[in-house]
């Protein structure tokens, strides 16, 4: 895939995009916190890839590097996006928008690519409760499945994610 | 450290899964669990804007150079274009690389080193009669630090000879540079980082570098 990649392979191109899109998205959000900004990033970031994919080693993974271009990318345009207006005064600053520390948005992204490991039924089940706030049995009338698949599906998701975040635990502050 | 049975339980809400320490160095992961970024989606077309990005960029050498030439069409006179379209003709028509040269403008892949292993992009050379033209479009070449500045030079056996400076703080677009000395002489294009005040001379500290003979085909 990722030679198909550097040659601009058409479905090597959308199959790294639809594997990392969801990751170089989180990154692009933790930065911006805007989603027109985010989207921009995106799309910025897997062009930049390919331009540079000559730089890239196949035998090596491509979450890091591509981490990188879409971490690079994104503070770009957070920087543009800060410029005075031509007015010569200081453009208002949404103030969520802060340039993070590197590992904000690395372990942002580690987050987001475990939950694109998990099956669909078992990220709705996390994206329910986590985002949506929903009790287990919210969860179960909203998907129309009994509350036991609900905690069945929930206790597999939330082990699978502390299989696939295991060194986040693992690194010591 | 906690086990992934414990970590697992954490994530799902049993605040009493991990010690207290722990629970506090892990609390951010489940917070990002209930952040938007972990949910939010590329807006749909962005995959096809990709692919027609790259489709575009990817196109043949003639087309490339066209499109070079339309974004700096106010720097070119008259006369060249028509040598220009000339040579996009005469290039369309050739299979030997060595043949490129000396023709027209031309282009050039350069790569990062181990110093800059992201940078990437493209140099196009554009011999006259009074020097080299040379211009960078790099990416993923981070900005000089305050302090410091990128220096390219031409470098071939009898030494190596700066041809412009550059800091690439708002991006690696566009980057002008000029020769005074013939390709065949110094056919290498390296950059290095310098820094303010350490004298004329090359750090040595080499982030990217060209072959000015091997025109991409």
């Amino acid at each position: 895939m990722a030679v198909g990649f550097r040659r601009g392979d058409e479905d090597a191109v959308r199959a790294v995009y639809r594997r990392h899109a969801g990751a170089v998205m989180t990154v692009a959000m933790s930065v911006l916190r805007n989603r027109e900004l985010a989207a921009e990033a995106v799309q910025q970031t897997f062009f930049k890839a390919w331009k540079a994919s000559s730089s890239y080693d196949p035998g090596r993974e491509i979450a890091p590097w591509l981490y990188q271009i879409a971490r690079r990318v994104a503070i770009d345009i957070y920087r543009k996006e800060r410029r005075p207006t031509q007015s010569g005064h200081e453009q208002e600053v949404d103030v969520g928008v802060t340039e993070p520390g590197i590992e904000q948005s690395w372990e942002a992204w580690e987050v987001r690519s475990a939950l694109d490991e998990l099956s669909e039924e078992e990220r709705d089940v996390v994206r329910l409760s986590h985002f949506e706030g929903l009790t287990h049995e919210e969860i179960g009338r909203r998907l129309g499945v009994p509350v036991g698949t609900v905690k069945s599906r929930s206790h597999r998701a939330h082990r699978r994610l502390a299989h696939l975040l295991r060194h986040l635990a693992e690194v010591a502050i | 450290m906690p086990t992934e049975e414990q970590f697992g339980a954490f994530l799902e809400g049993e605040d009493d899964a991990l010690a207290a320490d722990e629970a506090r160095r892990l609390e951010y992961v489940r917070a990002l669990l209930g952040d938007d970024v972990a949910w939010e989606k590329p807006p749909e077309g962005v995959e096809d804007a990709v692919v027609r990005d790259i489709r575009t960029a990817a196109a043949p050498h003639v087309a490339s150079l066209e499109t070079q030439r339309a974004k700096r069409e106010s720097r070119w006179s008259a006369r060249f274009v028509g040598a220009v379209a000339a040579v996009a003709a005469v290039l369309a028509l050739v299979v030997a690389v060595g043949v490129l040269r000396g023709v027209g403008g031309y282009t050039v892949d350069i790569a990062g080193t181990e110093l800059a292993p992201l940078a990437a992009g493209v140099v196009t050379v554009q011999e006259t009669g009074s020097g080299v033209s040379i211009e960078l479009d790099v990416d993923g070449l981070e900005p000089a630090a305050e302090g410091f500045y990128y220096q390219a030079w031409m470098k071939g056996d009898t030494g190596a000879v700066t041809v412009g400076t550059f800091h690439a703080r708002e991006g690696g677009d566009d980057i002008v540079l000029w020769s005074g000395v013939d390709i065949d002489t110094y056919p290498t294009l390296t950059v290095t980082i310098q820094e303010e005040g350490a004298g004329s001379a090359s750090s040595g500290q080499v982030v990217m570098i060209a072959d000015l003979r091997n025109p991409t085909p």
